[in-house]
């Protein structure tokens, strides 16, 4: 479904969506990456709808992924980096004393 | 919306007191209209949150007007047309300062001998319940009764039920004068024309003492802003509604031992509210800064790091949206529900922090008031002639704001 315009130039990155290794141009978004890899949807409302990002820009917040453990991070605004665990959100998250990265 | 050039009663404002009143006067058979200068809850009602709980008053007969206040919404739960996601899931006030221990264990004894459902946890069953609690936090006195609910589908469901039993509904309309004749109130004026009543009730909050003012009578209410910040979603961050100990002592004007001069100076104090949506509302400041309803970036800063005190999780929560609200608020931190020196002329304002909690009783005694009935508890405490101000110009046939 998402076609890439330009030939890679750039270097290539490993992230961990869902557990499974996925090689991404370095400097893309995790939606973008997660797009590009026809992998759709990122997130479901607290209803169970299925959810993709949409605006792309940082607006819409239906992008929400949870990136290195922490929950409701905005997949459209994060770049990729080696070794990153991306997962999808399904529902409303947890945040609570252990997940968090408070000091 | 439609309009009437008559009623019996008329009430100016349509926030939670307002639809209240209306609805009370309109179940027991009034013929009343309800004047609204913007939409229903479009003014403090919408800026607040929808704690209805007795914990906040020490004992004494004031507290129970508060409990039978909160038990109403049981009934009416049953009754109005709109959920307004009524939750009696209970608050707990928690401690954080050695202290402060005994005052709170005196409170405890005191509302249970009054017969209210508290309990007090102790270090550990605090954590037993709320594992995301902070550190530092040492016990919890739980306000089992006390509840939450929506305070804007609560005026809705409110106007709507009035409207069922006949009151007529004027949103968008703007009361511009008060005619009275012979030391009674006759005419409402409204930027949609004339409205010629026996009974009009101020009900309009904060904007209240501008109303009387129209008839020369003396209301002395004054806005306290307060700040509302909401986080994003969440699940399972926290349990029920919590506020803290110092609570009481910032809304009772008291110092408290381990408040910073900045929390001091913007009456800060922890309170929070899980809502339906999964958002949580926290809270909370007072000030007095005249009709500003700007949120200060400062105070929101300082509640946010009150927050983080009690849940260090919410340190990674997003704040999605901020609100201020002026609450209504007397010299002795009491409402006013009163008639007034001019003949069919009442007031029910001054709830301050407890407007939405207190709606449906202030309604139903209004109701009584305006009906010629003697209220069914004593609230004579709660008359406008306890401030000494019964300063109405008899002259003015015709007074024009």
């Amino acid at each position: 479904m998402f076609v890439k315009v330009t030939p890679s130039a750039a270097r290539q990155v490993t992230i961990y969506f869902e557990g499974q290794p996925l090689e991404v141009d370095e400097g893309i978004t995790v939606a973008a990456a997660v797009l590009g890899s026809s992998h759709g949807w990122t997130r479901t409302t607290h209803g169970g709808h299925k959810r993709g990002p949409y605006c792309h820009m940082g607006v819409c917040f239906e992008c929400l992924m949870t990136i290195n453990g922490v929950p409701n991070q905005q997949a459209c605004l994060i770049p990729v980096a080696e070794g990153m665990r991306v997962s999808r959100q399904t529902g409303v998250p947890n945040f609570d004393k252990e997940s968090c990265n408070h000091a | 919306m439609s309009s009437k050039d008559t009623a019996g009663a008329v009430v100016i404002g349509g926030g939670a007191v307002g639809t209240a009143v209306a609805c009370y006067l309109a179940m027991d058979g009034v013929d009343v209209t309800l004047v609204e200068h913007g939409e229903f809850a479009w003014g403090s009602s919408r800026r607040c949150d929808g704690h209805v709980v007795t914990y906040d008053t020490p004992p004494g007969a004031y507290s129970q007007f508060c409990k039978y206040g909160q038990d109403m919404f049981h009934a009416a739960e049953k009754f109005l047309p709109v959920d307004f996601e009524f939750s009696p899931e209970g608050l707990g006030l928690l401690v954080d300062d050695e202290r402060d221990l005994d005052a709170v264990c005196a409170n405890y004894e005191g509302k249970k001998n009054e017969g209210v459902d508290v309990t007090l946890w102790d270090r550990d069953d605090l954590r037993h319940h709320e594992p995301n609690i902070g550190d530092s936090i040492l016990a919890c006195l739980n306000f089992n009764g006390d509840c939450k609910l929506n305070p804007m589908r609560l005026c809705q469901g409110l106007a709507m039920h009035a409207e069922a039993n006949g009151a007529t509904l004027m949103t968008r309309t703007s009361v511009t004068g008060l005619r009275t004749d012979k030391g009674r109130i006759t005419t409402v004026e409204t930027d949609k024309g004339l409205i010629h009543t026996d009974n009009v009730i101020l009900a309009a909050g904060v904007w209240t003492p501008l109303l009387a003012d129209m008839v020369g009578l003396s209301v002395p209410v004054r806005p306290r802003q307060g700040h509302v910040l909401v986080t994003e979603r969440v699940r399972n961050l926290v349990g029920k509604n919590y506020a803290e100990y110092g609570y009481l002592l910032a809304k009772g004007g008291k110092t408290r031992s381990d408040a910073t001069p900045e929390m001091e100076h913007f009456g800060v104090a922890f309170v929070l509210e899980p809502s339906h949506a999964g958002t949580i509302l926290l809270g909370s400041s007072r000030r007095y800064v005249g009709m500003n309803i700007r949120p200060d970036p400062t105070v929101m800063r300082i509640i946010a790091q009150r927050a983080r005190h009690f849940y260090p999780a919410l340190a990674d929560t997003r704040v999605i949206r901020c609100y201020a609200g002026l609450r209504p608020c007397t010299p002795d931190a009491k409402p006013i529900i009163s008639p007034t020196p001019l003949q069919g002329l009442f007031v029910a304002t001054g709830h301050e922090g407890n407007g939405i909690g207190l709606s449906l009783i202030t309604g139903k005694l209004i109701s009584e008031m305006v009906r010629g009935q003697a209220p069914f508890m004593d609230i004579s405490y709660m008359a406008l002639d306890r401030f000494g101000t019964s300063s109405v110009t008899h002259s003015a046939g015709t007074t024009t704001a």
